[in-house]
């Protein structure tokens, strides 16, 4: 065994065993018997991420040991707490994750190497935005005001969150083939084709009132341009643009104007709009140093509701700062900045263009759904509907995230083949 | 190309991290800076879940009158809430106060609020909280309100049909608070059940006690004689008596447009002659006026042990828009003298002079607190004495003391004796809101005082003085706090 796949079993074991036992603390609180089914849950979840661990073993040796590790502490984290929150959803979640697994052994065997979605950029690219088109035709359903889902019969997705995968990978591809050209001069016919595709996909977003998306999308168009031609112009261009498209935005959009009136004065309206941000407040401030303890906190209602409405999704984030306090919070913070640093380093440390870019667009669009809902929850920005990558309950978002981990695996990989290669070379 | 890439990636990295930072610093704002303020908010659920789960202490009075208990209920979840009860109904509503969700709280149920439940602990107990140690139950107050005088005063109260009023009673000697009752009054149970029928009643959640403003009238004239004897004005002053007395402004009548002949300083007080007192108070001038009044305690906000501070108010002189007169300017001292100018007191601010006149011209602090125990036992607190204020001489006590007899013998306040108890007081009426405000203060056994009251009727037509509205009540309570007519 490598000493990359070494270092990941060692993790992984020490991830699964963290899970297991915060899983049979919030089972104890829970149902308080001691029993074995906490157990059982911990060691089926060691058991899935070992699976998954030997077929990177088989399929990529080389590749990074910390990413695994990191999604699926997160991951292990999210299923407990979406446990703890609503317990009927810890079994789908649990699916979810089972699913998203396969998909990655999938996507790993299958694809093997990423260099492959090159060729296949604009195909990538017009499928997302054909999936994003979905949602607002007459297959597509309405939830909370956004337009976000498509009906799979017994299953429903987020076009979303694939879209967002698929976006970065069209953009990694046409810059690394056009960014010299980029970097001199503006030139429409090079532009174009960027612009155009980027248009369709904010247009389709607005038309599916998905201001988190948008925003997600919009950042990592104008991080992945700026990385790859190196002029601040167009983030700065970018920047404005955006700025007098939110003043717009804000002018015409009831709903915009809610969502800021509530993230700079949700106390103006605390008993309706103003209530779920509150609450999550509170959660917070209850929570303190050291929190309440895995399932000890106030979070479901007599009633069977949570006090904090949406409390497995958007703002899981609070329920964890309640339970496990300002120690807990910042550890699940830290753990993002690690993922988002070894993703980084991934990037840093590839030789071509694409699988840098690649690397890059995805680690920083994890960061940046990160920031914008934990900021979202601490009131840093106003609430956009977001996951948490990972912890947050939900199907698609956490197999596309696991997709995403896959691809960056693939590409730590393939770096390293290639380093060690270049590092043969050099001595032959 | 490639390796500037990298840099540009790693600005944006930093750009991360700074993100990152921003929001571990709000968190750190949410989550330790302002978390107390937070949980404090009357929005909050969580504490209001934590309250429920807490068994909130007793509060008694100092007979053993349970007046705010608790039952459990079961919460949907299995778990066991709790609620307050009210088991002698409406019972000095405006000193236990209300606890209600949403609506926060007042009196008692607010200033002891951390002591009912249990929040005052030691840190073993916190810890035990920690382990999950679910049964909080919260540590007894004790009052110093004496059942019988309460309810005496309440009914005396009601039975007026006036707007509004207060009783407050005494213990000179000690300090503790044996009745504070106000009309109108409410039902706490009310009040958390459906708080907006009992806000709608006008002023029924006002604890006139000692929130009211009222002008003190004849009473005042205790401090205007009070401060004479102490500026060495002797006993036996002779007065010329008269019909008016000249100001600057109008001039002073006595009560009636009466003439009064020639007479000694006792007489004055007795018949409460304002002639004699506005030429005391023009004689003594607004200084030793300000003086005396602020070693009685006013200008200040009385330091009651187990209100909240923001339910009490000083009594003083007061200027434009109803503020405080400020330090250094004129008042007219001989209307002030005669407790008709600019004076705003409360009941509780007039029961505390009495009493400092009836223990030898020591006011103690007020407290409603007796003690505080464990639910299991043992003693949290114990109620301390502590004087405020030392308002006048013992001499300058027993002289007034005598005179205040002989308004109950003989004077105005005839309707408040005591058979086979010796009652000193003075009588009181006012202008307050175009109609009279009458008042009754007094102190019995006269000899050794046991209680100390102050009793203030809004709204009567005029005509009607305070002796014939407010003594009766002060007889009746002092009747029941005395145990008819035995010692306490």
């Amino acid at each position: 065994m490598t000493k990359p796949r070494l270092r990941e079993a060692f993790w992984l074991v020490v991830v699964g065993l963290i899970v297991a036992v915060a899983y049979g603390t919030v089972y104890l609180a829970q149902q308080e018997v001691v029993s074995a089914e906490g157990l059982t849950w911990g060691g089926t979840f060691l058991a899935l991420l070992m699976a998954a661990h030997l077929v990177v073993r088989r399929a990529l040796p080389l590749a990074d040991p910390w990413i695994m590790p990191g999604a699926g502490l997160l991951t292990g984290i999210g299923i407990t707490m979406t446990y703890r929150i609503k317990p009927s959803l810890a079994g789908p979640q649990t699916a979810w994750f089972v699913i998203s697994l396969v998909l990655l052994a999938a996507l790993v065997l299958l694809v093997r190497d990423h260099h492959v979605l090159e060729r296949y950029k604009y195909v990538i690219g017009a499928g997302s935005v054909l999936m994003l088109a979905l949602t607002i035709s007459p297959a597509g359903k309405t939830v909370n005001g956004s337009q976000l889902w498509i009906d799979f019969g017994p299953a429903q997705i987020q076009p979303g969150e694939f879209a967002k995968l698929g976006i970065v990978i069209f953009l990694a591809a046409y810059l690394r083939e056009n960014r010299e050209l980029l970097a001199q001069r503006i030139s429409p016919k090079h532009l174009g084709p960027l612009v155009l595709f980027w248009l369709m996909s904010l247009g389709l977003l607005v038309l599916m009132n998905d201001f988190g998306t948008s925003l997600l999308f919009y950042g990592s168009f104008l991080l992945l341009v700026y990385v790859a031609t190196g002029r601040a112009w167009y983030p700065l261009v970018g920047g404005a643009a955006f700025a007098a498209g939110a003043a717009f935005i804000y002018q015409t959009s009831g709903r915009i104007r809610e969502r800021v009136n509530i993230w700079l004065d949700p106390w103006a309206d605390a008993q309706d709009t103003g209530y779920q941000p509150l609450q999550a407040l509170f959660a917070i401030a209850d929570g303190g140093v050291f929190g309440r303890g895995l399932g000890q906190a106030f979070v479901v209602t007599p009633n069977g509701a949570t006090l904090i409405p949406d409390a497995q999704t958007d703002f899981i984030f609070a329920v964890i700062a309640d339970e496990l306090g300002f120690v807990g919070a910042v550890g699940l913070l830290m753990c993002f900045v690690v993922f988002t640093w070894r993703g980084f380093s991934i990037a840093a440390s590839c030789r071509d263009g694409f699988s840098k870019l690649l690397a890059f667009g995805l680690s920083a669009v994890l960061a940046m759904q990160a920031i914008v809902i934990v900021g979202g929850v601490v009131r840093l920005l106003p609430l956009t509907g977001q996951t948490l990558p990972f912890v947050s309950y939900g199907g698609s978002s956490l197999l596309a995230n696991w997709l995403l981990v896959g691809l960056l695996l693939m590409i730590s990989h393939h770096g390293a083949v290639e380093r060690q290669r270049d590092l043969q070379g050099a001595r032959a | 190309m490639k390796s500037t890439m990298n840099s540009r990636m790693a600005t944006v990295f930093t750009g991360i991290c700074v993100a990152f930072v921003g929001i571990i610093g709000l968190l750190t704002w949410w989550q330790i800076v302002v978390a107390g303020e937070l949980r404090q908010k009357d929005e909050n659920n969580q504490t209001a879940y934590y309250e429920q789960r807490v068994q909130r202490g007793f509060i008694e009075t100092r007979d053993g009158v349970r007046v705010a208990g608790r039952t459990s209920a079961k919460g949907a979840n299995g778990d066991t809430v709790w609620q307050r009860t009210y088991p002698a109904g409406g019972l000095a509503a405006h000193v236990i106060g209300y606890d209600s969700r949403g609506h926060s709280r007042t009196g008692v149920e607010r200033a002891m609020n951390d002591t009912l439940t249990g929040s005052t602990r030691d840190l073993g107990a916190v810890v035990g909280l920690l382990d999950g140690d679910e049964e909080v139950v919260g540590d007894n107050v004790r009052l110093t309100i004496d059942a019988r005088g309460q309810r005496a005063a309440e009914q005396a109260l009601a039975e007026t049909g006036a707007p509004g009023g207060a009783v407050v009673a005494i213990e000179p000697a000690t300090g503790r608070v044996l009745t504070m009752a106000s009309i109108p009054t409410f039902s706490p149970a009310d009040a958390v059940k459906d708080f907006k029928a009992v806000s709608a009643r006008p002023g029924s959640l006002l604890n006139r006690a000692t929130l009211a403003g009222y002008p003190p009238g004849s009473t005042f004239k205790l401090v205007t004689a009070a401060a004479a004897l102490e500026g060495g004005v002797s006993p036996d002053r002779r007065f010329e008596g008269g019909a008016t007395f000249a100001t600057p402004g109008p001039d002073i009548q006595n009560f009636g447009g009466s003439t009064a002949p020639p007479h000694d300083f006792t007489y004055a007080l007795t018949n409460s002659v304002n002639t004699s007192f506005a030429e005391l108070g023009t004689e003594l001038g607004d200084a030793k006026l300000r003086e005396q009044m602020r070693r009685f305690g006013f200008f200040s906000v009385p330091p009651l042990r187990g209100l909240p501070r923001n339910e009490m108010r000083a009594s003083g002189l007061t200027g434009e828009g109803g503020k405080p007169l400020p330090e250094g300017r004129d008042f007219d001292e001989a209307r002030t003298a005669i407790g008709q100018e600019r004076l705003t007191v409360t009941p509780l601010q007039m029961a505390l002079v009495t009493a400092g006149i009836a223990n030898g011209g020591r006011v103690l602090e007020p407290t409603l607190v007796e003690r505080i125990t464990r639910p299991a036992g043992g003693i949290v607190e114990q109620r301390q004495e502590a004087t405020w204020k030392t308002a006048i001489s013992p001499d300058t006590a027993r002289e007034l003391g005598r005179m205040m007899e002989s308004v109950v013998r003989e004077g105005s306040g005839t309707a408040a004796a005591l058979e086979g108890v010796s009652v000193a007081g003075k009588t009181g009426t006012a202008d307050f809101q175009g109609r009279n405000l009458t008042w009754f203060v007094a102190f019995a056994p006269a000899d050794a005082p046991k209680v100390a009251i102050a009793v203030a009727i809004e709204g009567r037509e005029s005509g009607q003085t305070g002796g014939v509205v407010a003594a009766p009540i002060a007889r009746r309570v002092i009747e029941a706090l005395l145990g008819r007519g035995g010692a306490a």
